[in-house]
């Protein structure tokens, strides 16, 4: 059983760190919009901080003491880590005392965990980032590598969709991107009269521009309806299951393949996921409340 | 606003006429006005006479149904070389249903409904090419207004339950 | 007589008076050495001193949700089957403490400095050592190894069981699993009327019985053992056929035998806290009122849970049927995939303690039917 190879995979670590948290403190909180913010954290420990590295597309366990753990996607460049961000919107427990939060605060981590978005594997290939609400967060750090190495790869497009103008995250760094060369489409699914962009969701994005099946791939994290659609269309322009890569969320507690709660079928996904490339998870992604 | 004639070998191009014969593609040029519009110019109004079946050729269209106390709502933009006013060809919908509103500069094709419906009757096998077209055009729109309608990024609702 | 050298592999015969040196050896070596006991009329495991506290003289009656301890006839250790308690809470305790930590100035960490146990385990059946040798594939993987569980597993003896009687509710036949103990322990026994045929199964197990007056185990008696565990074979109280399994559960997850089963299942999560090979668990974290002090304890959890699926914006599973399905699909399933065998050691324990008389085996059957039509 094999999702991403093996090389993906999170490299092993000691049993007893896996189990407790690491502490790390708040370097820098950034609101960015009603109910999210972004947390910068650095490790207490410096050595710790210069050991840690992750992958685009994996996430830590963020640990708030007295109140319990969220797994978070790091959302921050794999190769500037004296800080690491994680980009959390506030709904439940955990999440709200995160976002009561100040400077220097202590958090706890655990990790990274999971597979990561395998853009290094891609190389040559055309990139069709397809990101909803605050599923553009986990796939930040792709971009980052491509902005860093664009010449490796082909046209690079990132489609993202929000409920409404005032949802859409990282506003700001869309002209950087732009000028770098990635076609940035951004929709809304509903806006008053001063929004002069597009209005529709993301997915039917696709129809706006041709792609060539045999060397593009897709990577696409947001809600799983959309998730769902998106792929639909890049099924319907013959993209390979093998070359659409998705992330997924579920129950997390442990992170690593231990607890259970995670599962979809076969796959736990804090370790043989979050990245999936549709491929392996298509026997179980559309059978309903699996 | 000023309208300039099409011609045939500029509709060729256009995805919607792709499968169209040489002599069809020429009927619809003959009926067929290229309109430049300005940003914010109203191009149909709801409730409007659904007098031309538009398509896009640049810049964008946004469409607008207006809610007492809520006001203008965007419910959808129309991109190059989509198809605008689908209602022009349905007998479902006796007027316009949205109003259309661009929202950039940019300029449209225009087809006569009248004289398109006239086409369509006097030859089946150009009735059927673009009833076709259009078919698929309101089947995209009803998909993604459900998947609008879902409200996918809607906020989640609040607290685990313990355990 | 000169003393016979005993070596891993060989078969002794050990009268059972012996028997009680072995558990004094096993506490003198510091084990605690635990066995099944009859507590309010069930088996329970517990404390075992020696012999004399173990059911003599009783067997169970079991069957969907019937479970009795009555009295064998004769004075035998062993003829009666598991209880609803399985090893697993040994190795894998339903609750304990992962970490402590302490606020001042910053937040330290206190690790529980508790050594692990060292549990003799006496009396395991073939079944039990199979559902241990599944958990081990659980939780000491190559990627992770779950320190807690690795502590207490590799400090364990095994004294094994074979089972002559099997129970109304068992099927280890049918899954692989038993009647008799193919390896994975210390010591095995077979218990006849008047010895214990014991098979030396490692390094460990025969230094325990080095110098005891054992007497090697004639011809008769060995084939009175074999007899005894080929017919215990034939008398299963379940049989399920698992030529199909994991594709028929994989094939028909939207069969409408989920539904089915979903109008009788109460949710109420029996089996899996009687699985001896359900390994979910949950972590609970416990603050003080000052918020100074916090701990995290691990506790068993089951798919059955409605929290178990539920994350910010609702519940992957919300309903009876999808978390029945889920349980299934993964025991005789998706386990297959993850681990290389399949989960379920066919002891009959969840068809037993099934408040509904679910029954794992007519669940399988009736997937089988239903997708044949």
């Amino acid at each position: 059983m094999t999702t991403l190879a093996a090389a993906n995979r999170p490299a092993a670590v000691s049993a007893e760190e896996l189990l407790a948290p690491r502490w790390a403190e708040v370097a820098e909180f950034q609101p960015e919009i009603e109910n999210l913010a972004t947390i910068w954290l650095r490790f207490k420990d410096p050595a710790l901080g210069k050991a840690y590295t992750f992958q685009p597309g994996q996430f830590n366990m963020l640990y708030l003491p007295g109140y319990g753990e969220a797994a978070i996607s790091i959302c921050s460049d794999a190769e500037k880590r004296d800080v690491i961000g994680h980009t959390v919107r506030f709904v439940g427990n955990v999440t709200r005392a995160v976002s009561r939060l100040k400077i220097g605060d202590p958090v706890g981590v655990r990790g990274p965990f999971g597979t990561h978005w395998p853009i290094e594997q891609l190389e040559g290939k055309d990139i069709i980032l397809a990101a909803g609400g605050i599923g553009l967060p986990p796939l930040r750090p792709v971009i980052y590598h491509i902005l860093r190495n664009r010449a490796k790869y082909g046209k690079v497009i990132l489609l993202y969709g929000a409920r409404t103008p005032a949802d859409l995250l990282y506003t700001t760094q869309f002209e950087e991107w732009r000028k770098a060369d990635i076609d940035v489409q951004i929709t809304v699914d509903r806006a008053d009269d001063t929004w002069k962009g597009q209005v529709g969701v993301v997915s039917m994005l696709f129809y706006h521009f041709r792609l060539d099946p045999a060397k593009t791939a897709v990577m696409t994290c947001g809600p799983e309806i959309m998730i769902r659609f998106v792929v639909f269309e890049a099924l319907a322009r013959r993209v390979p299951t093998e070359r659409i890569y998705v992330s997924l969320e579920r129950n997390m507690k442990c992170g690593q393949g231990s607890c259970g709660h995670c599962q979809l079928g076969p796959f736990f996904v804090c370790k043989d996921g979050p990245v999936f490339p549709f491929s392996a998870i298509e026997p179980y992604f559309n059978v309903e409340e699996f | 606003m000023g309208s300039v004639p099409v011609t045939a070998s500029m509709l060729c191009s256009l995805p919607i006429f792709s499968d169209l014969t040489d002599k069809h593609v020429g009927v619809i040029a003959a009926i067929t006005a290229i309109q430049p519009f300005q940003d914010g110019q109203e191009i149909f109004h709801e409730g409007d006479a659904r007098d031309f079946l538009y398509i896009v050729m640049e810049g964008r269209v946004a469409l607008e149904m207006h809610i007492p106390n809520r006001g203008r709502l965007r419910i959808l933009t129309v991109e190059p070389q989509e198809v605008l006013g689908w209602s022009s060809v349905s007998d479902v919908a006796s007027k316009r249903t949205v109003t259309a509103r661009a929202v950039s500069a940019g300029n449209l094709m225009a087809i006569d409904a009248a004289k398109l419906h006239e086409a369509c009757e006097k030859d089946p096998v150009l009735g059927y090419a673009v009833m076709h077209h259009v078919a698929n055009v309101i089947a995209g729109r009803l998909l993604a207004t459900r998947l609008q309608l879902l409200d996918m990024f809607s906020q989640p609702s609040s607290e685990a339950p313990h355990g | 007589m000169a003393e016979i050298q005993w070596n891993v592999g060989s078969t002794a015969a050990l009268p059972k008076p012996q028997f009680d040196a072995i558990l004094a050896r096993l506490r003198e070596k510091g084990f605690q050495t635990v066995g099944p006991r009859l507590r309010d009329d069930a088996v329970v495991y517990g404390p075992v001193a020696n012999l004399a506290d173990f059911p003599q003289g009783f067997t169970s009656e079991e069957n969907a949700a019937l479970y009795r301890v009555v009295k064998s006839g004769n004075s035998r250790y062993f003829d009666i089957t598991p209880g609803a308690q399985s090893w697993k809470q040994y190795f894998f305790p339903p609750r304990v403490s992962l970490f402590k930590a302490r606020k001042n100035g910053g937040w330290k960490m206190e690790n529980s400095s508790e050594a692990a146990p060292r549990i003799a385990m006496i009396g395991v059946r073939p079944c039990e050592i199979a559902a241990i040798k599944i958990q081990d594939l659980a939780f000491l993987r190559d990627d992770f190894t779950d320190p807690l569980y690795r502590d207490r597993r590799k400090n364990a003896f095994i004294v094994a069981v074979n089972c002559l009687h099997p129970g109304g509710t068992c099927f280890c036949a049918s899954m692989g699993t038993g009647p008799k103990a193919s390896g994975d322990f210390d010591l095995a026994l077979t218990e006849l009327d008047d010895v214990f045929m014991l098979e030396i199964g490692s390094e460990a197990g025969r230094e325990i019985i080095e110098g005891l007056p054992l007497q090697s185990a004639d011809a008769s008696l060995k084939q009175k053992a074999e007899k005894g565990l080929a017919e215990a074979k034939k008398k299963m109280g379940r049989t399920m056929d698992t030529g199909d399994l994991p594709g028929l559960i994989l094939k028909n997850l939207n069969s409408p035998e989920w539904e089915a089963v979903a109008k009788r299942c109460m949710s109420c999560s029996s089996c899996t806290l009687v699985c001896p090979t359900c390994f979910c668990w949950d972590t609970q974290d416990h603050t003080s009122l000052d918020g100074n002090e916090t701990e995290r304890e691990r506790v068993w959890d089951s798919c059955f849970n409605p929290g178990y699926s539920y994350q910010a914006g609702g519940n992957t599973r919300p309903n009876t049927r999808s978390r029945y399905r889920q349980w299934l699909s993964h025991k005789l399933g998706t386990w297959k995939e993850q681990y290389g065998v399949l989960g379920c050691v066919g002891c009959g324990r969840c068809i037993t303690w099934c408040p509904v008389k679910i029954d794992i085996t007519e669940e399988i059957a009736a997937l089988r039917k239903e997708a044949r039509s």
